[in-house]
């Protein structure tokens, strides 16, 4: 505990609870550093750091929240009181007040990222050269557009909350990304991506970008895949098995499985923006989601995923909850707020207790349902060889180009970035702009084949949005290569 | 704010100058209010007031830059953030062209769209909207949901070339309604935007509320067949399909990058519908404009698509430092585009529906989470969502349950059947991140011939 300015805010705390606040938290960045480098062609074209300082507080009262930030500490009363007077406020509209599940109390709990070495430490000098000498490896003729990115963030979050919790995560995350461009032969362009993946046993520092074979080597790869794309045929229209592989295995999972399972989605809390769910809450227990092949785990305790952070923003320690078990629907992704108003709803006890899924993307918004690592568990199908062995017509696909799902994640309509036809159990070629659509539990329960351990890559997610005040926020999917049949592609 | 923002500029510029640093300073502040609706009460009820600086340092070609998001009294901090976008600018490779830090025109302040009524939104204020906006409408099992956001931004540039001050502020608001039947799980919304306070209508809202509430309460619902349809757009969905002209369409730097479907041979060519005008033009106040761009150029009217034939792209400093040519005035948070309005009298929801027709329609209003299938082609693809209807030949209305579309954008404004003489401002601030207003004006509706719809949903 070192900042100077937790005994003011457990102050401020007091005197809410004082002013009639059934509860309040606050969550205070004394230290919030992002770095961002973007190269395009080889040239540096952004290179920027930033830093932020400020605090979010949170209240409860008479059965409804209110929520102020501020980038500065030189009022905090009237941050304090903000928040409060707009609960009270809120309070006027009020359908069912608001009440939250209980809870162990934080007490000094700490939180420290998995990282050996602070990009933050390495000097500009050799990231730009590092980068620099990936570059040198997309470099080909048929290469029109060459992009690199990379972004590191580390940040000192203090959660305090009336209840005397008290906890602090500081979190060092990384990503890195190479693209490449090139005009195929109708003269459109064609692209090919590589993320940064991570181990979910390691480390997540610059040490990773030191590896050539977490990022580097991908180079070569994603160069060949490209070129072998331009001159491609184009995917044919046609109803086939779809194998896919991790890089857009992790969209299938993240769009349809991941957000159709936030219980603030459910109970209907985004239904005027981000959408609502297929999902019902009497379903919990009985909806056959998938195939007996699926299974599904919201694991926030893996050691070293953007979607494991200590404890979530209601201060309830992260937890490995199973989602769905051999294809049957399990739970959800929850809150304190949403499990109880879930199981009122429903009349049973649905979720025994807060998932920990409550997070917000920085001190300027309230916490809301967000996805952890949800993780496709590894199957008994063997590898991609395996399966594509096994594969009577079917096409293989990687990398995310576009993505479009209903509204309440009943259908979605994926494009990736390059396709490999399979017949009779064996690859017989390339196809470039490969989509695939179908409705969602179909899909799912038309799920034919798991890869082994093997296959899985721990994909990260940076930017996935929802809420409003809208907000973006960092996660992560463990997911092996899997097998759909009689799926719509080339649509 | 101007005179903080001026007295920073001061301090910044006069610091930097003593160390031989060339910088540029922007300023924001985003004050914002935010009334969050879910299952008929107020949700979330949030309020945010950030402060940031960005500090751009060039040295020849390299550049550097640094954020801070601090107080807007914090002076050492931001001479701190100086200093270190000055360090990174050391280490930054230059690129291969000239980068210049614009010599900053003298300009009035750029606050003529600022109403004090909306930067002072209380949460009665929006309970008191929404209210109106929804009389008498919330039974048998329909809640409401949806928001009433409401802000004011400061904004300001300077930079070590002179000691000029571009100073922008300006408030926005808009209320974006829906009502759900939980138990259907259909879903229909109304929105409108205001730059002053008394531009909300919120009438205006009930009413075409409740002509949609009828059809969804009593009107057959449907699985639409696949296959080409008459479509007749809401303006939701026309501004979200116009959007990505700015992305993918009229973007000269998206050209550079073999990322538009528009070509450079394409200007001056009958490339749309001649009933398509767009242009770019900040004297439409309900826009959220602004006067001059981060360079201190004019906006002035800029012609993008006039009869169908494509007049345009827009291009911005870095591009045009890279590849020639001359800005446009673009180097701006957000755009006013405006498509031009028609000659057909259907205004309202009520004309719409009593309108005489010549074959089945699809009325959709609202587009949900588009994607670019591919760039170069222009080809989009979403699903339906709130409040769409099947309008069918022989009088009758019917529910289409959600439905999904694949076309190529210079298809689907090509064949522009029909445009609404009516236009209104449709907010598009999307609040992420800072606070940064957009609106586009569009008609009320547009018919577009021979779209694709490639899948159907069987129930709500
Ligand atoms: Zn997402």
């Amino acid at each position: 505990m070192n900042s100077v300015y937790l005994p003011l805010l457990r102050d401020q705390l007091a005197r809410l609870k004082e002013s009639g606040a059934d509860y309040a938290d606050v969550r205070f960045h004394d230290y919030d550093e992002s770095e961002s480098l973007f190269f395009l062609q080889g040239e540096l074209r952004g290179c920027e750091q930033n830093s932020k300082f400020g605090l979010g507080v949170r209240v409860l009262a008479d059965g409804a929240w209110g929520f102020a930030s501020a980038s500065s500490l030189g009022d905090l009363d009237a941050t304090f009181q903000r928040a409060l007077r707009s609960a009270k406020e809120a309070a006027k509209c009020l359908e069912r007040p608001i009440s939250l599940a209980p809870r162990d109390v934080l007490e000094n709990v700490r939180f420290k990222s998995p990282c050996k070495v602070d990009p933050f430490d390495i000097p500009l000098k050799e990231k730009i050269e590092f980068f620099k000498s990936v570059d040198e490896k997309l470099r080909k003729d048929f290469v029109k557009q060459r992009f690199l990115s990379y972004e590191s963030e580390h940040r000192q979050i203090h959660f305090l909350d009336t209840e005397g919790s008290y906890g602090v995560r500081e979190i060092v995350d990384i990503f890195a990304g190479m693209r490449v461009v090139g005009l195929d032969v109708d003269g459109l362009s064609q692209e090919r991506t590589y993320n940064l993946t991570l181990d979910p046993r390691g480390t997540r520092g610059w040490e990773l970008l030191r590896d050539p074979k977490c990022f580097l080597d991908h180079a070569e790869r994603i160069v060949n895949e490209l070129e072998s794309v331009l001159s491609a045929p184009v995917c044919p229209k046609d109803v086939r098995s779809v194998i896919l592989k991790p890089g857009i295995m992790f969209l299938q999972t993240h769009e349809v499985v991941g957000h159709a399972l936030e219980l603030d989605r459910i109970l209907g809390y985004e239904l005027s923006f981000a959408g609502g769910s297929f999902v019902r809450l009497q379903d919990f227990g009985n909806l056959r989601y998938g195939s007996d092949k699926m299974n599904v785990a919201a694991d926030a305790t893996l050691p070293n995923s953007p979607g494991s952070f200590g404890f979530d923003d209601d201060g309830v320690p992260c937890q490995n909850v199973t989602l769905i078990k051999n294809g049957i629907l399990q739970s959800a992704l929850t809150s304190r707020q949403t499990i109880t108003e879930a199981n009122e709803k429903a009349g049973m006890i649905i979720f025994e207790k807060s998932g920990a899924s409550n997070r917000a993307t920085d001190f300027t918004r309230p916490p809301i349902e967000r996805m952890t690592n949800i993780n496709i568990l590894p199957g008994t199908d063997g590898t991609l060889e395996d399966i594509v062995k096994s594969t009577k017509k079917g096409i293989i696909m990687d990398g995310d180009r576009s993505w479009s799902i209903g509204s309440n994640r009943e259908q979605f309509h994926f494009a990736c970035e390059i396709g490999w036809l399979v017949e009779d159990g064996a690859i017989t070629g390339i196809v470039r702009n490969p989509t695939y659509s179908s409705p969602t539990l179909p899909f799912w329960r038309s799920m034919s084949a798991v890869g082994n351990a093997s296959t899985c890559e721990l994909v990260q997610v940076a930017n996935c949005g929802k809420g409003l005040p809208s907000q973006v926020m960092r996660l992560g999917h463990c997911v092996p290569v899997c097998r759909f049949d009689n799926v719509q592609i080339g649509l | 704010m101007k005179e903080i923002f001026a007295a920073a500029a001061n301090e910044l510029r006069n610091f930097a100058r003593e160390r031989n640093i060339a910088a540029e300073f922007t300023f924001h502040r985003g004050v914002s209010k935010l009334v969050r609706f879910a299952n008929s009460g107020v949700s979330a009820n949030t309020n945010e007031d950030t402060f940031s600086l960005d500090v751009d340092v060039t040295i020849g070609r390299a550049k550097g830059s640094f954020s801070i998001t601090t107080s807007p009294k914090d002076i050492d901090g931001m001479k701190i953030a100086l200093l270190r976008a000055a360090e990174i600018a050391k280490f930054a490779v230059p690129v291969s062209f000239e980068r210049k830090i614009p010599i900053l025109p003298e300009r009035l302040p750029d606050d003529s769209n600022f109403d004090q009524r909306i930067e002072s939104m209380t949460t009665a204020d929006a309970l008191d909207l929404v209210g109106q906006a929804t009389d008498d409408l919330l039974s048998d099992g329909l809640s409401l949901a949806g928001m009433v956001s409401s802000g004011a931004i400061y904004e300001a540039r300077a930079n070590t070339l002179n000691n000029n001050l571009l100073y922008h502020a300006g408030t926005d608001a808009n209320m974006e309604l829906v009502i759900t039947n939980d138990k259907e799980k259909w879903e229909i919304q109304s929105s409108q935007s205001a730059v002053r306070f008394s531009q909300f209508a919120p009438e205006e809202l009930r009413e075409e509320f409740a002509l949609l509430l009828e059809q969804y309460k009593n009107k057959e619902r449907m699985s639409v067949p696949v296959g080409e349809y008459e479509v007749v757009f809401g303006r939701d969905a026309i501004a979200n399909l116009m959007n990505y002209f700015g992305w993918i369409g009229f973007n000269g730097r998206s050209l550079k990058h073999d990322m538009s479907f528009l070509r450079e041979d394409d200007i001056g060519k009958q490339v749309f519908s001649p009933l398509l005008t767009v242009v770019d033009d900040p004297s439409f106040s309900d826009t959220y404009p602004y006067a001059f761009d981060a360079s201190g150029i004019e906006r002035q009217a800029f012609p993008l698509i006039r009869e169908g034939v494509f007049q345009n792209f827009f291009w911005d400093k870095e591009t045009v430092e890279e590849f020639g040519g001359e800005p446009t005035g673009h180097d701006v948070p957000s755009m006013s585009i405006a498509i031009g309005s028609g000659n057909t009298p259907v205004n309202a929801l009520s004309d719409l529906l009593a309108a005489p027709r010549e074959k089945d329609i699809l009325y959709i209003p609202y587009l949900h989470y588009m994607g670019i299938v591919n760039a170069a082609k222009g080809i989009v693809t979403g699903s339906t969502r709130f409040g769409a209807l099947y309008l069918k030949k022989d009088g009758s209305i019917a529910v289409p349950y959600n439905m999904r579309f694949t076309a190529s954008l210079k298809d689907l404004f090509s064949n522009i059947k029909w445009i609404s003489q009516r236009r209104a401002a449709l907010n598009l601030t999307n609040l992420y991140g800072r606070r940064h207003p957009e609106a586009m004006l569009t008609p009320r509706f547009t018919c577009i011939e021979k779209v694709p719809i490639t899948l159907a949903n069987t129930s709500f």
